[in-house]
């Protein structure tokens, strides 16, 4: 979008505002089914919340869920933008760390490359993966919601069998967790202090370049021209099938980063192919595809929105081992702010409700 | 109205026919005045209310459930029931002696989803009147119709005539109401302008009283020399989104400097046309060439480039991105212009001189180039979007519909727009279903009816002429 310096600030608060009030809502809400459950939501917030915030474990935990929260959460705003809903982040990490993998396996290269090699793999898995919903959506009327989802399913059983019956064999490793360690030269440079990895930069930088993308680069601007207005768009000439299908293959190439980040981190025993099992097959990652849609609901599709929200997320994530309570009341508060987000005029009527000015 | 009668309901597009019609219906409140029926005055607040009043509609698109079969849509909203439960016997009965009455036979077990556009329209008059309705509304019933298919129709409505009920005939064609009305109102611009019996109408009574005449509004046009051919079109045929032929082997051309009108009432392929020109759809067979191009398999970016402006139909639907700022789309198909980025990234600074320029040489009325084109009104969407085309000095410029639902004041500028390009040796394909507009602009005029040019008018033709064409007596 092009709007001048001085209205942006303005505008930048004015567009947090129902995020805001959505978390606040959720918070309340949540607490409210605390008490219920005869929990004191007092002391289950300062547990996670110290958890997540004062520990160096919980601290380095919330960077490692931020960034695949972050770049997942790009991964559907992105073909989002384009008016294609991208549910299927989680297949495209799951191919991301597949072919991150295979780089290692099956090619041995001099340090620095490799590592590169490894993630730019991953990001064309993940592309490539995500380009099938893309394809099938413009070209055949396919909903890419529901191939996406069809396809995560496709992806973890992949996953699963390449480990069983390409890695580990290749491997020669007997071990009952069916760990297949990455070689150091092709792990992530670990941040000091913290056992996360360099890829919370990564991410951010991420969001930002997409930010700029979107509002600066023609490219951006033809797939936001699909999205708000296919018809139009195409009658001055852009092509919406073709811009989706790019839109959708830039999203399943940022799934795939995260994939590459979360089977190339050292750190909460990632770095080995028993977290790429754990997770990529058996739910691990699932968890944090659809995090990441949550993560850009509540940043409304915005790229920089999304790194306040991934915090947020990453902390009520983090925080949850500290909890020694019902646990379950985390998920529901995470649950109870979705919905306020997708539903602005439920927010809108209780802030009405309250007697409070109108926020939009 | 009386019982037992056939009333036809005569406008051009836009005359207020269809939202009478949803006034009565239920679907739209009115703001004054009242209804009455059988003496009495009625309150109708929701189609649910029409219904039960007796009043039954079938509108231009149809609302079937593609997955039901031809009985269980008939018997929708007054199913014969026992006990909570559909009573399918009975119910294929009451269909049965409902189809033997009418003469509207269909085999009642296919699923509505198969059944040709025809057969659809027989299910939804069905539905109607199982629902017993006494006062039946047809909405452009034969819009969607081939011609035996209309004859067939006609038979059946005046069958239903016979059994007692009233039928409101909704249409724009001078032949239709003459062939099955007994009485005609025809109107105009929200107004009825009068009401006869048909035996009393003729062809040049009906056109004169339905396209009417407003104040002759003066342009100040050049001296008419066409020059370069900018446009041929030769023997174009092309399908319709329904499959049915929409063109039917169109041949003009259009020179520089003049304004060709194509005039018809709107579905007789004005759409289809502008597409296969623009690129939008294929053609199925014939050529058209700009300036010497043959344009008939390029995409819409590549025609646009042979220095064509396009002002498409429907401004909110096609021709701007609501949700975008009007700087945003003052650039729309023109973002990769080196005037408007570089490598890929856009210059937001010169855009937003652009978009500036625009809004001062147009006259658009607006608190910055930051407002979404949503927040403007027609008048000035309308503005934008024919002001974005001219910018970029296209030598052919298809405007379609450009001052439909604008007030008096942006339609004569946005006309005078046109004159102007005309004038400075554009050549402009004006596509309208306004007559007014297409007699005050067009250096010539072409006359569209069913995918066919069926008449070429000079300008200064008379409005007996293009009515009469207009309601394809020409084709008859």
């Amino acid at each position: 979008m092009i709007e001048t310096s001085k209205a942006r600030p303005a505008w930048i608060l004015r567009a947090a505002v129902p995020s805001l009030v959505a978390l606040v809502l959720g918070l309340v809400v949540a607490s409210l089914v605390m008490v219920a459950f005869g929990e004191d939501p007092v002391t289950i917030f300062s547990a996670l919340f110290s958890g997540a915030l004062t520990t160096q474990y919980g601290q380095s935990s919330v960077l490692n869920y931020m960034y695949a929260y972050l770049l997942l959460a790009l991964a559907f705003l992105l073909p989002g933008k384009a008016g294609i809903w991208n549910v299927g982040g989680q297949g495209q990490a799951i191919l991301g760390g597949v072919g991150a993998a295979l780089i290692m396996e099956y090619v041995v290269l001099p340090p620095v490359i490799w590592p590169l090699a490894a993630i730019t793999f991953a990001v064309l898995a993940g592309a490539a993966w995500s380009a099938i919903s893309g394809l099938l959506e413009a070209y055949r009327n396919a909903s890419a919601i529901v191939t996406t989802i069809m396809m995560n399913f496709v992806a973890a059983n992949f996953a699963t069998f390449i480990l069983y019956y390409v890695l580990i064999p290749k491997a020669n490793v007997l071990s009952y967790y069916n760990e297949v360690n990455f070689p150091a030269a092709l792990t992530l440079p670990t941040l000091p202090y913290f056992t996360s990895s360099i890829m919370i930069f990564v991410a951010v930088l991420v969001a930002v370049g997409a930010a700029f993308f979107l509002a600066r680069t023609t490219l951006g601007y033809k797939i936001r021209a699909t999205g708000l207005g296919s018809r139009p768009a195409e009658s001055k000439g852009i092509n919406p099938r073709s811009t989706k299908v790019i839109a959708m293959i830039i999203g399943g190439g940022v799934a795939g980063l995260a994939g590459a980040g979360a089977v190339m981190s050292v750190g909460h025993g990632c770095g080995t192919i028993a977290c790429y099992q754990d997770g990529f097959a058996a739910g691990w990652f699932g968890g944090f595809g659809f995090a990441g849609i949550a993560v850009a609901l509540v940043a409304l599709n915005n790229p920089i929105g999304s790194i306040f929200s991934a915090i947020f997320f990453s902390v009520l994530a983090a925080g949850m081992p500290y909890i020694y309570q019902n646990i379950y009341v985390v998920w529901a508060m995470q649950g109870i702010i979705i919905l306020f987000m997708a539903a602005p005029e439920l927010s809108k009527m209780i802030l009405t409700l309250g007697g409070r000015r109108k926020w939009t | 109205m009386n019982q037992g009668e056939v009333m036809g309901i005569l406008g051009e597009n836009g005359a207020g026919k269809s939202t009478l019609m949803n006034v009565l219906y239920g679907l739209y409140s009115m703001d004054e005045g009242s209804i009455e029926m059988q003496g009495k005055k009625v309150q109708i607040r929701s189609s649910a209310g029409a219904i039960s009043l007796g009043l039954g509609m079938v509108h231009q698109a149809f609302t079937l459930v593609p997955n039901m079969t031809v009985m269980e849509n008939i018997i929708l909203g007054s199913e014969p029931s026992r006990a909570g439960v559909v009573d399918r016997r009975e119910a294929r009965r009451q269909v049965r002696e409902l189809v033997k009455q009418v003469g509207l036979d269909i085999d009642l077990d296919t699923l509505a989803e198969e059944l040709p556009t025809g057969f659809k329209q027989r299910v939804e008059i069905l539905k109607a009147l199982h629902r017993g309705a006494k006062i039946l509304i047809l909405d452009e019933p034969t819009a969607v119709l081939t011609p035996l298919e209309s004859e067939e129709l006609f038979k059946s409505v005046r069958r239903i005539t016979q059994g007692g009920s009233t039928v409101i005939f909704i249409t724009h064609k001078l032949k239709e109401v003459m062939a099955i009305t007994n009485r005609i109102t025809i109107m105009r611009r929200g107004k009825v302008v009068t009401t006869l019996d048909t035996k009393d109408a003729n062809f040049d009574i009906l056109a004169n009283a339905m396209v009417g005449r407003s104040v002759e509004r003066k342009f100040n046009f050049g001296p008419y020399q066409p020059g370069d051919l900018l446009l041929d079109v030769d023997r174009l045929t092309a399908a319709s989104r329904h499959k049915t032929e929409a063109l039917a082997g169109l041949t003009f051309n259009v020179k520089a400097g003049e304004i060709v009108g194509v005039a018809g009432v709107e579905g007789n392929g004005q759409t289809e046309l502008v597409e296969c020109i623009v690129g939008l759809m294929k053609p199925s067979s014939g050529t058209i060439k700009m300036s010497g191009h043959l344009v008939n398999r390029l995409a819409t970016s590549d025609v646009l480039k042979l220095s064509v402006g396009h002002v498409p139909e429907d401004r909110a639907l096609n021709g701007l991105i609501l949700d975008f700022s009007i700087a945003e789309n003052t650039i729309l198909g023109s973002a990769d212009r080196p005037e408007f980025s570089q490598r890929g990234v856009m210059a937001p600074k010169r855009i937003q001189d652009f978009a500036r320029r625009i809004v001062k040489a147009f006259n658009v009325s607006t608190s910055g180039i930051e407002v979404k084109a949503r927040n403007l009104s027609g008048g000035n969407q309308q503005k934008i979007i024919v002001g974005r085309e001219l910018a970029g000095q296209p030598n052919l410029l298809i405007a379609h519909q450009p001052t439909r639902g604008l007030d008096v004041a942006s339609t004569e500028y946005i006309q005078s727009l046109l004159v102007e390009a005309r004038n400075k040796g554009r050549g402009v394909l004006l596509v309208s279903a306004d007559f007014d507009e297409i007699l005050d602009l067009s250096d010539r005029i072409l006359v569209l009816y069913e995918g066919k040019m069926i008449g070429e008018l000079k300008r200064g033709a008379g409005i007996g002429e293009l009515g009469k064409l207009l309601g394809g007596i020409a084709a008859s």
